[in-house]
């Protein structure tokens, strides 16, 4: 191999930026095969009925009406953030409402772990059900640290004018937090629609 | 290339440098402290577990939480917690993604954002893991001298079989992309760091936590599983099982980010002129191996954490009466279980396609086919996981498409073969210790590749499998392909790392102790296997013991030889200490273009890429490019 | 040069003492063993099962075997039973545990023994009622196994935890085994009798030194 120097004392700009967002897709990757899982353990149990205990006695069915209302929100946070994400003048506001929609979304999963009226340990269903929304509540809880760190720094950036800060990095930032947390929500969409709806 | 270190005096910020600092020390006794404030708490939370905590006295949801808090405790004290709190806060990130030259010790007990210092923290990591492993591995040959149990019990027995398996598997998935990629990918492809340094940091420490982990399993009675965690036993398991579950865990976590972040490295930070085509070869096997990583670790994680909540939250996932299935795990394990194999594996090629050439004089025959061959794996390794589970009671249909599919692998591994065997054809070799084990990892994996064959043939493998020959098939595929190619690593790049060259008599009487130790020590299970010697079982059929020990002994002999191969390495680089030569191989990669040891800051000026990678016996490059030390040999 | 040395040295030191607290402590901290006592017509040997180990126990909620004596007074928790090789061994079961009964009602019968029956509290039997069955004493390898029948739950005086004595409610089991050649003979219990574990089979029914040991026939 031959190499010459560049003259480059500074690593090119464009790298920090497509790092962000290559990893971010990347990181949608990681997302799929955790939540994979989940979707095989549901069709695998399903399919298997071990025990004929894929639902043990009755009523292990959670609301629908209320996993749609979590389904909506979570969604709604997902388009706020991705089209806000695009429009610098939004960033900050559509940024903080996506965080509060996340935010109810859970809250309104622990409600219905409330009045769901039946544990985890009645049947495979209701084991893929409570293993699979906590697992995704947690990435949600995750999904918001991202999205807080995003906004806090493109606000406190803008307070100081940019001032000695990447404007575009941070952009790029909060847009490739947009895209996984989208992304997240797709898969959450088929969470609920499995979980709930089917 | 010019390459002059760029030597900035070190100014460091006090609040991570003193001893009550942010390091490893704080680290382990916030680690200690948490363990025991989680543990304390999660006894108040008693009797809703799946285990009846009245009946069992195990209250695996106390454990788990002390594990939680051990590990939080030890990342906060080592300084991962100030990052996410200053960024919350929209303060700039306080830990640099760029090192400055620092001299002492100090920074290899600390979060450290420099690639290499990072490696080297791999690396004695590693090792040291891969010593408690190798003791238990002593120790299971020594229980196996004898039919009956006579060293340890049954339970002890089985302990040191999961311990050891565990530990070598989830340590030896990161034994080349932690010591070997984090150094050498910034370097390779000119970026000077990996994309997120941080990330880097994390993953090493989540490592050996994850370590630890696994260890304190013997507070708790040990785990009777094997490294496959198979269910029903491993729910039924008393609390060391719960150590299983931790390390596995945070392995999964560590693993996914070291895949993304090299990933992410090798395809966004490549500097000028280094396009796709150019790329070394290793970091070719960098990214397959990453991208199997990046997404079948994190299947994993998932089924750790249904595993988790079946002990501690009573969900019942893999509990057949409750409607959830052993199986389950089975095939989420081996789902996740087979690309890990490949994790294992490509690197090795990686490594010895990337050596070959250097001491063969020869560029490398093959490029394309060679990096074919190992993404064809990679994305093949996803759809052969029922190989595993031929004699579990699967539906008898599938067994023909698996079957297929595994022996499909076969072809891209060939291709790796074909590159290896055409690059060596003609060439002028130099028959150095690199270069030894590097035809040591052909030999032995072609054992192994072969063995698979009999292994994912559906009739023989319902006498092959759960024995011997099994055990003998994965060590020549893992301790003879990637342990191998490791050490060629060792040899090739240590002295480059650390500065210090490596004793050459030494390593070759390492090399050949250790090549027929190695084969002296499994062959002889293939058979062993053949007759009928089960897995994880303490005792056998008396007609057995004079294989058994002669394979014991053998296995003290390759333990032996790897003990010399640390005492070379703490004689040369402790006691002789004579400094390595910046390019000692006449190599034509641009790592050993620099001066050693590797500046801090690795390159002045990001270096700009030209001409093929392995330009071995190609007349001289135009002046000015070439480095005066790699003539054409 | 020194220093380098007493850095090797102490790193040394510390993983010679992490090996062997780790060979010590847990790999060679096996379950001890006990030896029958020697009579004329071959060798007695008393043991009791309870519903719980003795408080003290490391796990003092598990179901367990003792090794006792005929007065069922010299409790030691040991399940390698030395017994000597080509002779008849008198097995003696202080029995205290409630019946947890069986999946597989075959266990239920007795096999291997001499005459392949057994007495319970005094009256030979060949087989218990498998609801009845509270743990069993089998030694696959040697194709022996007995079925030790549980005390009934309204009995009075129930023991709790070990050690029990036998003006507690409890069953007395007897049978006699012949051993052959000499070697290390497996035993274990084959109820799903470990209370709060999945199926009832995890804990103490997986654990030498519990529902698990050894006969060391010499
Ligand atoms: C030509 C390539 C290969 C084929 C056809 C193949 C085939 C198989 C099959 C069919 C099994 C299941 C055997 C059984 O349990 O009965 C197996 C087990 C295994 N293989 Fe391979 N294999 C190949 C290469 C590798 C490589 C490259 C590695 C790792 C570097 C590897 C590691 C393992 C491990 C760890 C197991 C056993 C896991 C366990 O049960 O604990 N194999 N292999
Ligand atoms: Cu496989
Ligand atoms: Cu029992």
């Amino acid at each position: 191999m031959d190499a010459v120097s560049s003259g480059y004392q500074q690593e090119p700009h464009q790298w920090r930026l497509r790092s962000l967002s290559a990893g971010a897709k990347m990181w949608c990757g990681s997302t799929s095969g955790f939540m994979g899982a989940f979707l095989f353990a549901y069709f695998y149990l399903l399919a298997l009925d071990p025990n004929h205990s894929w639902k043990i006695g009755k009523n292990v069915n959670p609301s629908g009406g209320l996993g749609v209302a979590i389904m909506a929100v979570f969604v709604l946070s997902g388009l706020l953030l991705w089209l806000g994400s695009r429009r610098p003048a939004d960033e900050i506001t559509t940024g903080v409402v996506a965080i509060v929609l996340a935010v109810v979304g859970i809250a309104l999963q622990f409600v219905d772990y409330g009045v769901l009226g039946f544990g985890p340990y009645r049947g495979g269903y209701a084991s893929v059900f409570y293993g699979w929304t906590a697992v995704f509540t947690l990435g949600a809880l995750g999904g918001i640290y991202w999205m807080e760190t995003s906004v806090a720094a493109l606000w406190r950036a803008r307070k100081n004018g940019f001032a000695d800060t990447d404007e575009e990095l941070l952009r790029v930032g909060l847009q490739s937090c947009a895209l996984w947390w989208s992304y997240y929500v797709a898969l959450g969409v088929l969470m609920y629609v499995v979980l709930y709806l089917v | 290339m010019t390459a002059t270190a760029n030597r900035v005096p070190a100014q460091s910020p006090a609040r991570q440098r003193g001893l009550l600092g942010f390091n490893m020390l704080t680290g382990i006794i916030l680690g200690v402290v948490g363990w025991w404030v989680f543990y304390l708490l999660g006894g108040l939370i008693q009797g809703y577990t799946n285990h009846g905590f009245s009946q069992t006295g195990q209250n695996d949801v106390q454990i788990m939480l002390g594990y939680l808090g051990g590990v939080i405790g030890f990342l906060g004290g080592l300084g991962f917690l100030n990052y996410p709190i200053q960024r919350m806060m929209g303060y700039p990130p306080n830990i640099p993604d760029h090192e400055v030259e620092e001299p002492g010790l100090g920074k290899y007990f600390r979060l450290t954002t420099d690639h290499k210092v990072v490696s080297q923290q791999y690396f004695v990591g590693i090792a040291f893991f891969f010593f408690v492993g190798g003791l238990n591995a002593m120790l299971i040959r020594t229980e196996l001298l004898s039919p009956t149990t006579h060293v340890f019990g049954a339970q002890q027995y089985l302990t040191l079989v999961g311990v050891h398996g565990s530990m070598m598997m989830g340590m030896m998935t990161s034994g080349v992309l932690g010591p070997f990629a984090n150094w050498l990918v910034p370097l390779m492809i000119g970026s000077r760091r990996m994309a997120f340094p941080r990330m880097e940091s994390l993953t090493f420490w989540l490592l050996m936590a994850a370590g630890v982990v696994l260890i304190t399993t013997v507070f708790f009675g040990g785990f009777q599983t094997g490294w496959t965690g198979y269910e029903p036993l491993a729910n039924q398991g008393t609390a060391g099982y719960d150590a299983y579950l931790g390390f596995f865990g945070l392995v999964s976590i560590s693993m996914t980010l070291l895949g993304l972040n090299l990933a992410v490295t090798i395809a966004t930070m490549r500097a000028p002129g280094m396009t796709w085509s150019r790329l070394p070869i290793f970091c070719w096997s960098v990214v397959a191996t990453a991208a199997l990583m990046v997404l079948a670790a994190p299947m994993l994680t998932a089924t750790l954490l249904m595993g988790i909540s079946d002990r501690t939250l009573y969900t019942a996932f893999f509990d057949p009466g409750l409607g959830g299935s052993a199986y389950l795990w089975q095939n989420l394990f081996w789902v996740f279980g087979h690309p890990e194999v490949y994790v294992l594996a490509i690197p090795g090629f990686g490594i010895v396609l990337e050596i070959l050439p250097v001491f063969a004089r020869k560029p490398l025959w093959g490029y394309k086919i060679a990096v074919s061959g190992m993404l064809g794996v990679a994305i093949f390794s996803f759809f052969v996981w029922q190989h595993h589970l031929f004699v579990s009671g699967m539906n008898a249909d599938l067994r023909p498409f698996y079957m297929l599919s595994t022996e499909i692998i076969s072809l891209p591994t060939g291709f790796t073969f074909l590159a290896f065997m055409a690059t060596l054809w003609r060439g002028r070799i130099r028959l150095t210790v690199p270069m030894l084990f590097c035809l040591g990892w052909a030999f032995n994996f072609l054992f192994g590749g072969i063995s698979g064959v009999f292994n994912s043939d559906t009739p023989s493998d319902v006498t092959t499998h759960g024995s011997f020959f099994v055990m003998a098939h994965f060590h020549y595929t893992i301790m003879g392909g990637l342990l191998f190619s490791v050490m060629a690593a060792m040899y090739y790049w240590g002295p480059k790392m650390f500065g210090y060259k490596l004793n050459e008599r030494l390593g070759k009487i390492h090399f050949w102790v250790m090549f027929l130790a190695f084969n002296s020590t499994f062959g002889p299970l293939f058979a062993v296997g053949f007759l009928g010697m089960p897995r994880r079982v303490v005792t056998y059929a008396t007609n057995l013991t004079g294989l058994n020990d002669w394979v014991s002994v053998s296995a003290y002999v390759l333990g032996l030889s790897l003990l010399l191969f640390l005492f070379n390495m703490v004689y040369s680089w402790m006691y002789k200490r004579i400094p390595a030569e910046d390019n000692p191989w006449h190599s034509r990669s641009i790592e050993f273009q620099l001066p050693t040891p590797v500046p801090a800051q690795d390159f002045d000026e990001i270096p700009v890429f030209s001409g093929d990678p392995y330009p071995y016996g190609e007349a001289l490059a135009p002046a000015g490019a070439e480095p005066a030390t790699a003539g054409a040999y | 040069m020194a220093k380098r040395s007493l850095l090797v040295l102490s790193v040394a030191l510390a993983t010679l003492v992490g090996i062997a607290a780790y060979l010590f402590l847990y790999l060679a901290n096996v379950p001890g063993s006990a030896r029958a006592a020697q009579t004329s017509s071959g060798v007695n040997l008393y043991l009791a099962t309870v519903p719980a180990a003795a408080a003290n126990d490391p796990h003092p909620t598990w179901v367990s075997y003792y090794v006792t004596n005929k007065q069922d007074t010299n409790w030691q928790h040991k399940t390698t039973f030395v017994v000597p090789a080509n002779s008849l061994v008198h097995v003696t079961v202080y029995q205290y545990d409630g019946a947890s009964g069986l999946r597989n009602p075959f266990i239920s019968q007795a096999s291997g023994t001499v005459g392949g029956t057994f007495t319970l509290n005094g009256k030979t039997m060949n087989a218990i009622d498998p609801a009845n069955a509270s743990h069993v004493f089998a030694l696959p390898q040697l194709g022996i196994s007995v079925p030790l029948a549980g005390v009934a739950s309204n009995a009075k005086d129930q023991c709790p935890n070990a050690p029990c004595t036998l003006s507690q409610a409890h069953m007395t089991i007897t049978f006699t085994i012949k051993t052959g050649a000499a070697g290390l003979y497996r035993w274990q219990c084959f109820v799903p009798c470990a209370a709060g574990y999945i199926d009832g089979f995890g804990g103490p029914m997986q654990s030498i030194g519990y529902m698990d040991g050894y006969l060391k026939v010499v």
